[in-house]
């Protein structure tokens, strides 16, 4: 077959050419793309109107599909105690989700979320999404929250999205954008990480500030066309716009009515458009605490769309990350640690604690050992059902038993999916599964 | 502000950056598609498809790889401009989809695409200049010999001649890296 030429691949700085060699005069404006494109998005996204004063409004606890407990808060500090309302969760095997902060925002800052429990292996996880399920899904911005348990402090560097990235933060601090309606939604997750259910315990949730800020909007594009302003290249190749004080006039005067109080018309500091830009509106501290009680046990109905989400009773959850390597299928759970495990093919091998011997045998570690144990007791029934469903329409089922045992001869080698036809194993394209689905129960050992 | 960091903003749903994209690539954006039209289409045209490509850019801003913006957001103009033309029933000047290295260069089967991308982006970075430079100009910015000869000062059949060297230069690397011919 014929190879294509693949030059849309290529980096940035193998293209690089000075454009201004490149470039046309089209006679297009940059300033009119802008206002189009803006408002293609804004017609896509609805927006709320900018108000003169951002208000948070609490949300109660929806009520989950299984209600295990009840959870008692107190609450101390400087802000309105319906706050307290959103800690009020349920609990579901060691977990225990709270419902929702909404926000009339586009952006809201997480300064410190922290957890800490009388089970010095409790975790902690907070995802911060909005209220509905696609731009959740489409846009996770989650972070971690690991517990320090041998020195008894948060230990915010554990704070990384679930995504494996880390959240672009200075330690304690989390940004966030909001794409649509400003829900801002955070679960907290306790786990006894292989110790013992953490049945009864308290756990307490110390600090906080959130700060919320009106969306900022883009006012002003500069164009090489716009003879109000000039331009010159940096070093670099970028252009560094000059605004003249006239023209900041002007845009005063032009968007005064949009102007509102706190608000202002600012350069962006790396030049280019001119933006409305919104102050720190909303600070809260808080201090609570939530008694967790609830039942031994119960059933999660799981599963997962062969993203990076898993859906538990309708909510959406990142604790797994499920991701195909090669299409060696694998489940990882990350612990409050970061140590990764996976299932159901657990490779010890590509565990840093596990350590290859010469004669190809693994010594692996107690603390992996305990980790694994501890994996299966809280998952082994997890994954007990599996369907990969192809592009062209068939489904393979799968269940577990110790491994998975396909139907239509699929089986799985190696952690590769294959499946036998004309006398030989094939092995499954990534490329042609449409979706992956996980069934199967929880039972939580208490 | 660097492309890459323009590219982790817009990653962060950061709505003023996407107007820093428009700024910063507006005119090259719709250079491509003016060339890819072969000077078809009209300004109004060309606007309409930039801010469709730029629309697209934003819907699809998870999946741009950093240092990839400018390829990223020119490879959505290019796909927008060929579809506008397709419907207007125009032709399109060149289609690089369609240029291949050379006629009968073979993959073999087993070697994955994405290891002639690898390849071919490393053959790329390391042609020198002005090789390189005439070469991506043809094939990614669409221009012309005459343009690239007028913009580079060099004589229009020393460009043919460079283009058709560096295309053989490409496929001897290939050829070498165990692609068949």
């Amino acid at each position: 077959m014929k190879q294509k030429f693949v030059f849309d691949e290529l980096d940035d700085d193998i293209l690089d050419i000075d454009e201004m060699t490149i470039n046309m005069d089209t006679g297009v404006s940059a300033e009119r793309i802008c206002e189009k494109v803006m408002s293609n998005i804004d017609q896509k996204t609805p927006k709320k109107s900018m108000k003169k004063r951002i208000g948070i409004t609490l949300v109660a606890a929806a009520a989950a599909a299984a209600v295990l407990g009840t959870a008692t808060v107190a609450a101390t500090g400087g802000f309105n105690p319906a706050f307290a309302e959103y800690f009020a969760g349920d609990c579901v095997d060691g977990i225990y989700s709270g419902s929702e902060i909404k926000i009339n925002s586009d952006r809201v800052d997480i300064d410190f979320l922290g957890i800490t429990g009388d089970d010095s292996n409790v975790i902690g996880l907070a995802e911060i999404t909005n209220k509905y399920g696609s731009s959740f899904i489409d846009n996770p911005e989650d972070v971690f929250i690991g517990y320090d348990s041998t020195n008894a402090c948060y230990k915010p560097t554990l704070w990384q999205r679930m995504t494996n990235t880390f959240v672009t933060i200075s330690n304690t601090e989390v940004n966030y954008t909001f794409q649509d309606n400003k829900t801002l939604r955070l679960f907290f997750k306790c786990s006894d990480n292989g110790t013992g259910t953490p049945k009864g315990q308290t756990l307490e949730m110390q600090g906080g500030t959130i700060y919320a800020y009106r969306p900022v909007k883009t006012i002003y594009t500069p164009s090489k066309s716009d003879d109000r302003v000039q331009y010159e290249y940096d070093d670099n190749g970028n252009i560094v716009w000059d605004y003249p004080v006239e023209l900041y006039d002007a845009l005063q005067n032009e968007y005064a009515s949009q102007l509102e109080q706190n608000q202002t018309i600012t350069e962006a500091q790396d030049g280019g458009s001119i933006i409305i830009a919104e102050t720190t509106e909303i600070k809260l501290d808080y201090t609570l605490s939530v008694k967790l009680n609830y039942k031994s046990s119960d059933s999660i109905n799981f599963t997962a769309d062969g993203a990076s989400k898993v859906n538990i009773d309708g909510i959406n959850w990142d604790f797994l990350n499920i991701e195909a390597q090669s299409f060696s299928l694998a489940v990882k759970i990350r612990t409050w640690e970061g140590a990764k495990l996976k299932i159901p093919f657990v490779s010890l091998g590509e565990d840093a604690s596990a350590k290859q011997n010469e004669d190809g045998s693994y010594t692996v570690s107690d603390e992996y050992l305990e980790k694994e144990a501890a994996f299966h007791r809280y998952f082994d029934n997890l994954f007990s059902e599996m369907d990969i469903t192809l592009k062209d329409g068939r489904t393979i089922k799968g269940k577990y038993n110790g491994g998975y045992q396909f139907s239509n001869n699929y089986c799985e080698l190696d952690g590769v999916y294959q499946y036998y036809e004309n006398g030989r194993n094939v092995a499954i394209d990534p490329s042609n599964i449409k979706s992956i689905s996980y069934k199967g129960t929880i039972i939580a050992e208490v | 502000m660097d492309d890459s960091r323009l590219a982790e903003r817009l990653k962060m749903n950061d709505e003023t950056a996407l107007a820093e994209v428009i700024g910063r690539f507006t005119p090259i954006v719709s250079t491509v598609i003016y060339n890819v039209s072969g000077g078809s289409l009209s300004s109004e045209d060309i606007e309409e498809i930039a801010s469709d490509a730029f629309t697209a850019l934003w819907y699809s801003r998870d999946k741009i790889i950093n240092d990839k913006l400018k390829g990223f957001i020119c490879r959505i103009a290019k796909n927008k401009a060929r579809d506008r033309l397709r419907r207007l029933d125009k032709g399109i000047a060149v289609n690089i989809d369609d240029v291949v290295i050379e006629d009968g260069l073979k993959v073999a089967e087993k070697i994955e695409s994405d290891d002639i991308n690898a390849v071919l982006h490393e053959a790329v970075g390391n042609i020198g200049e002005p090789d390189r430079e005439i070469l991506i100009r043809h094939y990614y910015y669409y221009q012309s010999a005459a343009v690239i000869s007028d913009r580079m000062n060099l004589n229009t059949d020393t460009v043919k001649s460079k283009i058709r060297r560096t295309r053989e230069k490409l496929k001897k690397i290939l050829l070498e890296r165990g692609f068949t011919g």
